[in-house]
């Protein structure tokens, strides 16, 4: 058996650049490209297919603390370039009103190629997320974990739901996110891969046939990264509060200890169907932390609050071990109080369906703890 | 294992048409039920609604020995659909979605998905999707589901000849089957996963219905599913095609597939059971692209057109058609392959007509209408 893995942290954003006075998005990155290049500012930012979505990524973190500090620094340091330009930065997985096909591409050439491959499907990706990486060197451990951890990522997406509005409607779902991520091909649960020769075949398969030049493609809620020695939690919407997010990544890095340690003692969590899976996970979509999930073990539906604490027992020890119980309070908070979708929602009805005030709210709260 | 009777029944659903505004005024949708075929309404229009239920006789036992059979009924239950619209005032259109009507103040014609909306809430309002439902009798339930596990490889082919849904709410989405995206964004679709047994597949059902995931087991609405109730394999991929010739070819090609593959049972063989990713990575082919992209070929592992795949597939089940008594309707499908599938032909009218979308209904109509 390998060593620990070293559980580092890396956490990927996807904001919203805002236009203040009309509340929608606007058009950000094509500022800051030179042709084909992108201008040097002192942080790489990622541009994406939609001009108004900026990706940063935080380096590779070796504690949850750093990883606060420095998503803290990105995060400001993106709203203080948006701030130069007159313009706004929110962290929510839709955009509350305005609408994808109003929205410009990116002028690059490998998004066009995107664009010109998906069609309507890729103008509709109007969605943003946060991507955690946690560091796992063995790799034959990270398929492993990869199969056992799917079963918790409806738990936790259910956390993270920000996108109860589409087009300036109420979804009736709280990560409509997860809806319109859903059309992509290759998306949504991981499928169960037995062993790292399985994942390899299976990508094999679909680069020499031409379907995907490489593991970077596959768009699943939880990947192998094709580059780094990283398992990838790409299931979430973005948080609205960094402090959420921290909280989530710390969830994240303390469940594949637990499972490390699991493994240590010949015991692992069991595998479920990726139907049974799918099943938790529109729930989370839909309900968020109010709704009901089923757990399998006991063929039982139980309130979604009481699976996420029993995780949070479960997991416990680990979080200790971790010393990343301080940054947990915020999932306390959002239990009793609920996730940044329900937020936006209490807002909206606050303000008699005013969609602007929820743009106003999400630019306010991006801004908390930093 | 006896052997299956590879029975047929054909669920169509028929969008209905205002003459004057080419706008979607309802839809019907038939089901298996019981010992007959029955019509469902889901008109707004309460007179539209009433006229259609009392007007339409039912068709008759639903299950047809074979092809021949089963182009009587469906011939016998567009002509009602059409007299209908004769009296009620409506064209009837056969396509995968409206190509411009949207779903606004729609909701009550989703009475069909009264609970699913409320379980889907605004995914399902999107559902004004229309589909093409195959049921071919496999009455040993165990050999359906073997039926089901390998049959789901060749799937995204069937799908491309059926691909009629290229515009959504007035948009060329640049796809040729819109309907599939929209059908696959609701829970339990799209290619299942494989199952061991029958009772494997069961107890995941089961599964679904002890936690209240699901009423009963109509919910489950796989590309492929054994049906709940009658002894059939449900293939449920298609886009629903205006013209029947292309329905009834697309019917005979399903049922001599789901023949080749118990033929291949019988002689201790099985088509190569291969993951859902790669399954659907075809899918996804036949969504953006319907018969002119490639597909993958996973055996060679080599990108071929999906014609020639296509054609090779009628070449390995030629002998099952024959068999079947069907050959004369599945060689149909040469012809799709030559003039392009509905979603093609909408395509070629709407750039003909300046991307006049109404001419698009108009064609979709005449179509529907040609019983020759």
């Amino acid at each position: 058996m390998s060593e620990r893995p070293s559980l580092t942290i890396g956490i990927e954003d996807e904001y919203q650049i805002i236009d203040p006075e009309t509340r929608e998005l606007r058009s950000f990155i094509t500022q800051f490209l030179d042709g084909e290049r992108m201008i040097m500012v002192e942080r790489e930012i990622k541009p994406e297919l939609h001009q108004a979505m900026v990706e940063l990524g935080t380096p590779v973190c070796h504690t949850l603390e750093q990883a606060r500090d420095e998503l803290v620094k990105q995060r400001r340091f993106i709203i203080d370039l948006a701030a130069q330009k007159g313009l706004a930065v929110a962290a929510a997985a839709t955009h509350p009103f305005s609408r994808w096909f109003d929205q410009s591409v990116t002028p690059l050439p490998r998004y066009q190629g995107v664009l010109q491959e998906m069609q309507l499907l890729a103008q509709r990706l109007l969605i943003f997320g946060m991507h955690v990486h946690i560091g796992i060197e063995d790799r034959a451990f990270a398929i492993d974990t990869m199969n056992v951890v799917r079963y918790m990522l409806p738990h936790v997406l259910a956390l993270s739901t920000s996108s109860p509005f589409w087009i300036g409607r109420k979804t009736g779902l709280k990560s409509y996110r997860s809806a319109v991520f859903a059309d992509f091909p290759r998306s949504g649960t991981a499928e169960i891969c037995r062993t790292v020769a399985d994942w390899d075949n299976m990508i094999g398969a679909l680069t020499r046939s031409g379907c995907i030049p490489d593991g970077s493609k596959i768009w699943w809620d939880c990947r192998p990264h094709h580059k780094y020695p990283t398992l990838e939690f790409r299931i979430c919407d973005i948080c609205t509060r960094v402090d959420e997010a921290i909280a989530i990544a710390g969830i994240f890095q303390a469940l594949v200890l637990w499972l490390w340690k699991l493994r240590q003692r010949n015991i692992t969590f069991r595998v479920y169907r990726t139907e049974l899976i799918d099943e938790n996970r529109w729930r989370a979509a839909r309900y968020g932390i109010d709704g009901k999930m089923i757990d399998f073990g006991k063929t039982e539906e139980l309130p979604t609050r009481a699976l996420v604490r029993e995780l949070l027992e479960m997991i416990g020890e680990e979080i200790d071990e971790l010393g990343i119980r301080p940054f947990m309070n915020p999932i306390d908070d959002i239990l009793a109080h609920g996730a940044g979708a329900d937020r936006q929602l209490r807002v909206y009805d606050a303000n008699d369906g005013d969609i602007k005030a929820v743009v106003d709210h999400l630019i306010a709260e991006t801004q908390e703890g930093l | 294992m006896y052997y299956p009777s590879f029975n047929i029944g054909i669920e169509e659903e028929y969008q209905l048409i205002d003459p004057e505004s080419r706008e979607l005024l309802g839809y019907v949708t038939q089901s298996m039920a019981r010992e007959k075929m029955v019509v469902n309404e889901r008109a707004p229009n309460a007179d539209l609604a009433k006229l259609i239920r009392e007007g339409a006789v039912a068709a008759g036992t639903p299950v047809c020995v074979d092809i021949n059979e089963a182009r009587d009924k469906l011939l016998r239950v567009r002509e009602q659909m059409l007299e209908l619209g004769v009296v009620g005032g409506f064209k009837v259109a056969g396509a995968g979605t409206h190509p411009f009507s949207r779903w606004e103040g729609r909701e009550e014609m989703l009475a069909q998905y009264r609970q699913m909306a409320e379980d889907a809430q605004f995914v399902a309002r999107r559902i004004l999707a229309f589909g093409l439902r195959i049921h071919i009798g496999v009455e040993d339930r165990d050999l359906a589901i073997d039926v089901m596990n390998t049959i789901r490889y060749l799937l995204p082919h069937i799908l491309c000849l059926s691909t009629s849904s290229p515009f959504w709410q007035g948009r060329d989405t640049g796809l040729k089957s819109y309907r599939a995206v929209l059908v696959d964004s609701l829970p339990r679709t799209g290619i299942p996963g494989a199952f061991a047994s029958y009772h494997d597949y069961r107890s995941y059902v089961d599964t679904l219905m002890r936690t209240n995931s699901i009423p009963d087991p109509r919910r489950v609405m796989y590309d492929v599913v054994p049906h709940y109730r009658f002894p059939t394999l449900v293939i449920r991929i298609c886009d629903m095609t205006p013209s029947y010739r292309d329905v009834l070819a697309i019917t005979a090609l399903a049922q001599a597939t789901v023949a080749w593959m118990v033929d291949l049972r019988q002689r201790n063989m099985s088509f190569r059971l291969y993951d859902r990713i790669l399954i659907a990575e075809n899918k996804w082919r036949a969504v953006r692209y319907g018969l002119d992209g490639n597909l993958v070929d996973f055996g060679i592992e080599q990108q071929l057109p999906a014609r020639t795949l296509i054609r090779e597939l009628i070449d390995r089940v030629e002998p099952m058609a024959r068999r079947l008594s069907s050959w004369h309707e599945l060689e149909h499908c040469y012809t799709i392959l030559e003039r392009g599938s509905s979603a093609d032909r909408q395509l070629a009218v709407w750039r003909a007509h300046g991307e006049d979308i109404r001419a698009v209904v108009d064609y979709l109509v005449a179509e529907t209408e040609n019983l020759a």
